[in-house]
């Protein structure tokens, strides 16, 4: 018996379908890389705080970052994905929920915008250890950086589809708004366990 | 208008066809890359500041790079609000119409995708192969003749890592990208951009890694293993930023091939009907994805200790360099199943179709290769015994590594259950199999050996370890690679390779191998160390053999290399089902036409329904006449 006939037969399912089936798999799947990266990094905390080699993994007076700063940030991006969730996905790709799903975009643009900025003050004026710098702050840093990259790709991805909303481009497109959704929730998720194990430290 | 004729007729096209490319990639790459440097050298001061304007001479280089090959022009343009690309463009993107430039280009056909990788890895091979003759060369007399030790110790790394690189994709990239979206019936990968990107990711690593040679090289090994990469020259940020790039398109290429399986079989194609292959790849791919984050972070976190005065690694100041041993090992034993999964697969294919017998228990074979990418995943710390951690899981980590070897016997038991009683073609990739297979049995006994906590505190630092994994890797998976040039070249270029040439690459390889490494078995036993430029006089006479049998492994990769080039030009053009086999790829014609099928197949059962009254023809020889197979009424 063979294994294939080939025949003429219509598409398996339907463009739309499989368009979404794919954003979809395939955002969470790079969500799924990108944690497991990050589960690195919080258990490589947890190592060198368990080794705390020759007790200098943070010697006394080093200081925390600024609780208060991480705590905006992780409330800018939280409130920014309740905002996606609650106006940008519900309808979107809709000719009528056009202008919610544009003024949401717009909204969670500007509060990743500004979670961005806030981000890298806080880093620039906040994370200002000496060289050499301990096993703590070091992983400090390394937390706060890629927190920062995250929020960096999400502006960018909310700008994209930003983009494209402004000109109606989205219509019938409604399932990339929401996979996009899913980097949105992911990353405020990460800014809450970022800024909790900073707190907590 | 004909395949293989630049279509465009205007000046304007013309020079679309050289910008984006990769020649406007280079050019703007290296510009962005000496500006980056020379603005970053203005403000860079103290014992760090090389490592600052190296790293970023890098960044600039990547950035620019991929402006000059156009990997942003689709997401600026269509964040801008252009609006989705048309079939004609998707397809001129694919490279419709353009010749051989749509090799150097930011092509989104995934068989030109495939070619471009195999291009690659040969030239891995290539370089890698190199640096191991040069390795040979200075151990094949006792004392410093050749190299200087720093010298030695750089080439040892280059080796190392070129060749884990090239071996890690030489599978999954080239026939993973070419085959599998055609063996599962689809037109393309999922998105044909992120599999564009991935491979230009590649590429554009190799530049800065290369350029280790001018920084003064890496003395660390393969491994880069810190603290010492911390202390080490320059050169030692190429070797970093490459794992930084490396690691980013080994998860873009997985997110893409494993999205494509997921949502692209063709209608009829289940899981279980799924060939062996594609199980393989996905199971590949998916392991990388989980693997390759841990080492792209130790990574992050040594340039991080060298540019930023951070001490991830350094004891004195609340590191630890057992940190990167985890990182690295939870990265590089993984990994290893990442390069065995593709190549066994390989094999398991190749077993049934020129055995004529359906796969031997397929259920079994995809349970076992699940089972090993699961197992994988928790048996780094077998690579951390003889570390001074004394952690109180070596006991459990000597338990997951013995027990890897059950899901890794399955396959065995599985490949060798079809050849049972098979009507056995032994053709050039059956040999390759063949001996893939009894190599990759050495390698796994040796294995464990190393995998027990007492034994390995004996040959951990030896030349026993070099020989096992070159058994493993080399002998067990590097024959299937070969295997799999054999059997899908036909179906790549629509030329045959020769036959003949492809028994003397066999031969001369396999015996070269052996004379190679079982020396370094014995002086491995005999308590030879690894890692040592001047290898000790009681050592000489193993190494001389192995230095010797060293020129079989080249003749046997040149005659390789000639068969490709002479049957790439020349050779007898290939039937669109070379060899009988009842998958998907083997229905459409040599070479495949862009999109791959004019209608979507529908899959009625199995890849492997040989035997039956309607099965596939008989075939005659390895020149003969071979028809497609039987398709059902």
């Amino acid at each position: 018996m063979s294994a294939v006939q080939a025949e003429r037969h219509p598409q398996p399912v339907s463009e739309e379908v499989f368009r979404a089936r794919r954003a979809r798999v395939g955002v969470l799947l790079l969500i799924l890389a990108d944690a497991i990266m990050m589960i690195a990094a919080f258990a490589s905390y947890g190592y060198l705080k368990a080794l705390n080699t020759e007790a200098t993994f943070r010697p006394a007076g080093e200081h925390a970052p600024s609780p208060a700063g991480g705590l905006v940030v992780a409330l800018l991006v939280a409130a920014g994905a309740v905002a996606y969730r609650a106006m940008v996905v519900p309808g979107a790709g809709t000719r009528e929920a056009g202008g919610r799903v544009r003024g949401g975009l717009a909204l969670v643009l500007g509060l990743v915008t500004v979670a961005l900025a806030v981000q890298c003050w806080l880093m620039a004026a906040g994370l200002s250890y000496a060289v050499p710098v301990h096993g703590y702050a070091s992983m400090v840093i390394l937390l706060a950086g890629l927190h920062l990259v995250h929020l960096a790709l999400t502006a960018v991805a909310t700008l994209l589809l930003f983009g494209r909303t402004a000109r109606g481009l989205l219509i019938g497109r409604g399932y990339l708004v929401e996979a996009a959704g899913y980097w949105w929730y992911y990353v405020a998720v990460l800014g809450i366990l970022v800024w909790v194990l900073g707190a907590l430290a | 208008m004909t395949s293989g004729t630049i279509t465009a007729d205007t000046a304007r096209s013309r020079r679309s066809l050289l910008f984006p490319s990769v020649v406007s990639g280079l050019v703007l790459g290296v510009a962005g890359g000496l500006l980056a440097a020379f603005a970053v050298s203005r403000f860079a001061s103290g014992d760090r500041a090389l490592d600052q304007v190296v790293v970023a001479g890098y960044a600039g280089w990547t950035l620019c790079f991929f402006i000059g090959v156009g990997a942003f022009h689709h997401p600026v343009r269509w964040g801008f609000g252009r609006a989705e690309p048309t079939h004609r463009e998707e397809r001129e993107l694919a490279g419709e119409g353009q010749g051989a430039w749509r090799y150097f280009r930011f092509t989104t056909d995934h068989k030109v995708i495939g070619i471009q990788y195999l291009i690659t890895v040969l030239v891995l091979f290539l370089v890698g192969g190199l640096a191991a003759a040069l390795i040979r060369l200075e151990q094949s007399q006792p004392g410093a003749r050749f190299l200087p030790p720093s010298t030695y110790n750089t080439v040892v790394g280059v080796h190392g890592i070129i060749m884990i690189a090239a071996t890690i994709i030489m599978i999954s990239g080239p026939f993973g990208n070419f085959i599998v979206p055609i063996a599962i019936g689809a037109r393309d990968m999922a998105f044909p951009r992120l599999n564009a990107l991935s491979y230009w990711l590649l590429f554009a690593a190799i530049p800065v890694f290369l350029s280790t040679f001018a920084l003064g090289g890496f003395d660390t090994g393969w491994t880069g293993y810190a603290p010492l990469a911390d202390q080490a020259p320059a050169g030692m940020d190429a070797y970093a930023f490459t794992i930084v790039l490396f690691g980013i398109s080994v998860a873009i290429a997985a997110v893409n091939i494993i999205t494509t399986v997921v949502t692209l079989r063709a209608p009829g194609m289940r899981w279980s009907r799924l060939p062996v292959f594609v199980w393989g790849i996905m199971l590949s791919v998916l392991l990388g994805m989980i693997a390759f984050p841990s080492f792209m972070l130790a990574e992050v976190m040594v340039l991080c200790d060298r540019v930023a005065g951070t001490s991830f690694f350094v004891s004195a100041f609340g590191g630890s360099q057992w940190l990167y041993e985890q990182l690295f090992w939870f990265m590089g034993h993984p990994e290893v199943y990442v390069i065995a999964l593709p190549s066994l697969a390989v094999v398991v294919e190749m077993v049934s179709v020129f055995s004529r017998k359906p796969v031997f228990a397929y259920r079994t074979v995809v349970g076992g290769m699940i089972g090993i990418a699961l197992v994988g995943c928790i048996v780094w710390a077998h690579h951390l015994y003889t570390s001074g951690a004394n952690t109180p899981f070596d006991g459990p980590f000597m338990l997951t590594t013995e027990l890897i070897s059950v899901p890794t016997g399955v396959v065995f038991l599985v490949a060798i259950g079809t050849l049972w009683r098979g009507k056995i073609w032994l053709t050039v990739p059956m040999l390759f199999g063949i001996g893939a297979l009894v190599n990759f049995i050495i390698g796994g006994v040796t294995g464990l050996y190393l995998a027990d906590v007492p034994t390995d505190e004996v040959f951990h630092g030896g030349m026993f370890v070099a020989a096992h994994f070159h058994f493993t890797l080399v002998g067990g998976m590097v024959f299937g690679f070969f295997g799999a040039c054999y059997y899908w070249f036909p179906k790549m270029f629509g030329r045959r390779l020769n036959e003949t040439l492809g028994r003397w690459h066999f031969w001369l390889f396999e015996i070269g191998f052996y004379g190679v490494f079982l020396p370094l078995f014995y002086a491995g036993l005999h308590g030879e160390p690894r890692w040592l430029a001047y290898i000790p006089p009681k050592f000489a006479g193993a190494n001389l053999i192995a230095s010797m049998f060293f020129g079989l492994l080249i003749a046997g990769v040149s005659v390789f290399g000639y068969n490709i080039v002479s049957s790439w030009r020349s050779g007898p053009v290939a039937a669109a089902n070379e060899w009988g086999g009842n998958s998907l790829e083997w229905t459409v014609p040599s070479p495949v036409p862009l999109e791959n099928f004019e209608t979507l197949p529908v899959v009625t059962a199995s890849p492997y329904d040989y035997g039956g009254e309607a099965s596939g023809p008989e075939v005659t020889g390895p020149s003969g006449p071979v028809t497609a197979p039987a398709t059902e009424a």
